[in-house]
């Protein structure tokens, strides 16, 4: 009977989803990038490495291989390689101290910002070699393009700011926009900035001009948030309006993650909330990044720890190229 | 006794090949249109203008916007009008809704008032770069539950078209209503439901009352928010969406229920189609004269 039952019963399957395709309407509901799209059964957040000083500044290269900023470390900067050793990214240097956010750029050098000196700095690998970029900048965290622009935030003084790698000219390129400007990350194809407001409710994108200009900002993502129990409760709770918004990265199907006081936030490449990953622990969460030895490891520092949740979905490397988003087909 | 496997194979494919046929050929939203919406011959044509508009509330945005004027139009009289989401859709005279050629046979035959009509596509940020992608606003504008939407009607395309037009428009909210399809329809719902003192009238086909941006809390709010002066038209078909979201008929549902718990002025027509615009297109002369019936008495 069961024999009888299972082709024709496949068969009625996919009927049902020529049905459903020919009638999923219009393209903005066409994609289907709901967390259960992204998550994997039975997975759960590993712990890579424990009892840091302050993690921060995660990021990766296109080797598989994680590094990671201890920012009340000698060293500064730590290498994971893709079979797990842990070891110090420049054992000789104490040149990169209280790293808060580092990413590679299109020459293959380590951008680094270290706000305790007011510079952004670049590390070639595996020399060390480092070269200042820019100084007296507040930098807190920064994303380097393709086309070698390095946006950068200087969250005190509400600020993105852009360096041109090449000719090292520094341009306050958005002011106040933003309440507290924090992580950054790029859309797949690097015409979109994503920026988080650590104090406000909302991820902001900007387009990226050919000139590295930004224009077009829009609060595009809203942030979930807390509810405030002390506050009077009306129709709906008040919802408290500072996010913690903070690190940022993105996938090759163009959602963004964004680090918050609730934990990863994902949104889709409309904006869209696709879903809240808790965080690992209970305290608070610095930045996130998609990478690893297949891509696909979504690590997320959290002060003295940081884990990784193995994901359905692989990291982008900008400093690689612009890529076109790779679309999540609509079935269940 | 056991059949052969393939021949039960082949006996299945038959079958399922005979099963779409025949839901093609009767679909469940196999509606049709009515003459209402079918160019007749003597009723005068109104004007269809069209302009670019780059947004400031929806910063570095650029959207096609059209302007339908009555046949006729004096630049005296102040008239009544609509705004439509979506706009190039429902400005076409050849797709479901053909929104000129239904209002030039229904004014004509003084079913309704004469009207103006603002068709307005959804935002989009046009790269910099040769071969780059724009990033699509078009959920950011319609699905969010905010007044930012409202606002951009308000203060940048209204004055635009009464500018650009010397049209007159109305103010008073029982003459100014706004329709749209799917995030088109909540975003003409959030529109009204924002300020009521702007827009009286709302048509929304297929909404997306459903949990896109938080849509799916409207009928809580609405039965726990003292009635608004909106007249409010839902339509969606029994084999709407349902997805991540949610379900787009239990969703209107819904939003009818709690219409009718806090006692508005609603009706809500539950068809069998999916999520397009056939059945609403094919009602949509009715739905215009529940709309605006009453106006101007």
């Amino acid at each position: 009977m069961i024999k009888i039952i299972k082709p024709f019963a496949t068969s009625l399957f996919i009927t049902g989803i020529l049905v459903s395709v020919t009638s999923a309407g219009g393209q903005d509901l066409g994609g289907d990038l709901a967390l259960h799209k992204l998550l994997i059964d039975g997975e759960k957040w590993q712990l890579v490495v424990d009892g840091l000083g302050f993690a921060d500044a995660p990021c990766g290269d296109d080797k598989g291989n994680f590094y990671y900023s201890d920012m009340r470390s000698r060293e500064g900067l730590f290498k994971v390689t893709p079979d797990g050793r842990i070891s110090p990214l420049f054992p000789e240097s104490v040149d990169a101290q209280s790293i808060s956010g580092a990413k590679f750029g299109p020459d293959g050098r380590l951008y680094c910002c270290q706000g305790k000196l007011q510079r952004v700095i670049a590390f070639e690998i595996p020399s060390g070699k480092m070269e200042v970029l820019a100084e007296n900048v507040r930098p807190n965290d920064l994303i380097v393009s393709h086309d070698g622009y390095l946006f950068l935030t200087e969250t005190p003084k509400k600020q993105i700011t852009m360096i041109h790698i090449k000719t090292k000219e520094v341009v306050a390129v958005d002011i106040g926009s933003l309440k507290a400007p924090n992580g950054l990350t790029l859309s797949p194809g690097q015409d979109t900035l994503a920026v988080s407001d650590y104090r406000g409710r909302h991820v902001w994108t900007f387009r990226i001009g050919t000139d590295g200009l930004l224009d077009a900002q829009s609060p595009y993502m809203t942030v979930r948030t807390t509810i405030k129990p002390e506050a009077e409760r009306a129709v709906l709770p008040t919802i408290d309006t500072v996010s913690r918004g903070d690190g940022m990265t993105m996938d090759e199907n163009g959602r963004y993650y964004v680090a918050t006081a609730l934990g990863v936030q994902v949104f889709d490449p409309t904006g869209r909330e696709c879903g809240l990953i808790p965080k690992p622990t209970t305290v608070g969460m610095t930045s996130v990044f998609l990478g690893g030895p297949d891509g696909n490891n979504l690590y997320a520092t959290c002060r003295d720890k940081i884990f990784k949740l193995k994901v359905k979905a692989r990291g982008l490397f900008p400093w690689m190229g612009s890529i076109p988003t790779v679309p999540v087909p609509f079935k269940r | 006794m056991r059949f052969p496997h393939r021949f039960l194979r082949r006996l299945t494919v038959v079958f399922h090949l005979a099963l779409v046929s025949f839901t093609t050929a009767f679909a469940a939203d196999d509606y049709v249109l009515g003459p209402d919406s079918m160019r007749k011959t003597g009723v005068p044509q109104g004007k269809v203008e069209q302009f670019n508009w780059t947004s400031k509330i929806f910063a570095g945005t650029d959207r096609y916007v059209w302007v339908y004027t009555p046949a006729n139009y004096d630049e005296k009289t102040i008239l009544p009008f609509m705004i439509f989401q979506d706009g190039g859709g429902m400005v076409n005279d050849k797709r479901s809704y053909r929104v000129p050629v239904v209002l030039d046979n229904l004014s004509h035959s003084i079913e309704i008032p004469r009207l103006a009509a603002i068709f307005i596509n959804p935002g989009v940020v046009p790269p910099k770069r040769d071969g780059g992608q724009p990033r699509k606003n078009r959920s950011f504008e319609y699905d969010t539950l905010s007044d930012q939407y409202v606002r951009f009607l308000l203060e940048e395309i209204l004055p635009e078209v009464k500018r650009r037009y010397g049209l007159k428009l109305t103010e008073n909210p029982a003459g100014r209503a706004i329709c749209g399809n799917s995030s088109g329809g909540i975003c003409a719902f959030t529109a009204a439901w924002e300020r009521p003192d702007q827009f009286g009238k709302v048509v929304s086909h297929i909404g997306s009352f459903t949990n896109i941006r938080g849509g799916h809390n409207y009928p809580a709010l609405i039965r726990k928010t003292d009635r608004k002066p909106i007249r409010v038209f839902l339509q969606d078909g029994s084999t709407d969406l349902d997805n991540m979201h949610g379900n787009w008929p239990l969703a209107n549902q819904q939003m009818a229920a709690a219409l009718k718990y806090r006692a508005y002025d609603y009706k809500f027509v539950l068809g069998e189609g999916g999520h397009n615009g056939k059945h609403a297109g094919s009602i949509f002369p009715d739905t215009l004269r529940w709309l605006w019936r009453g106006y101007g008495n």
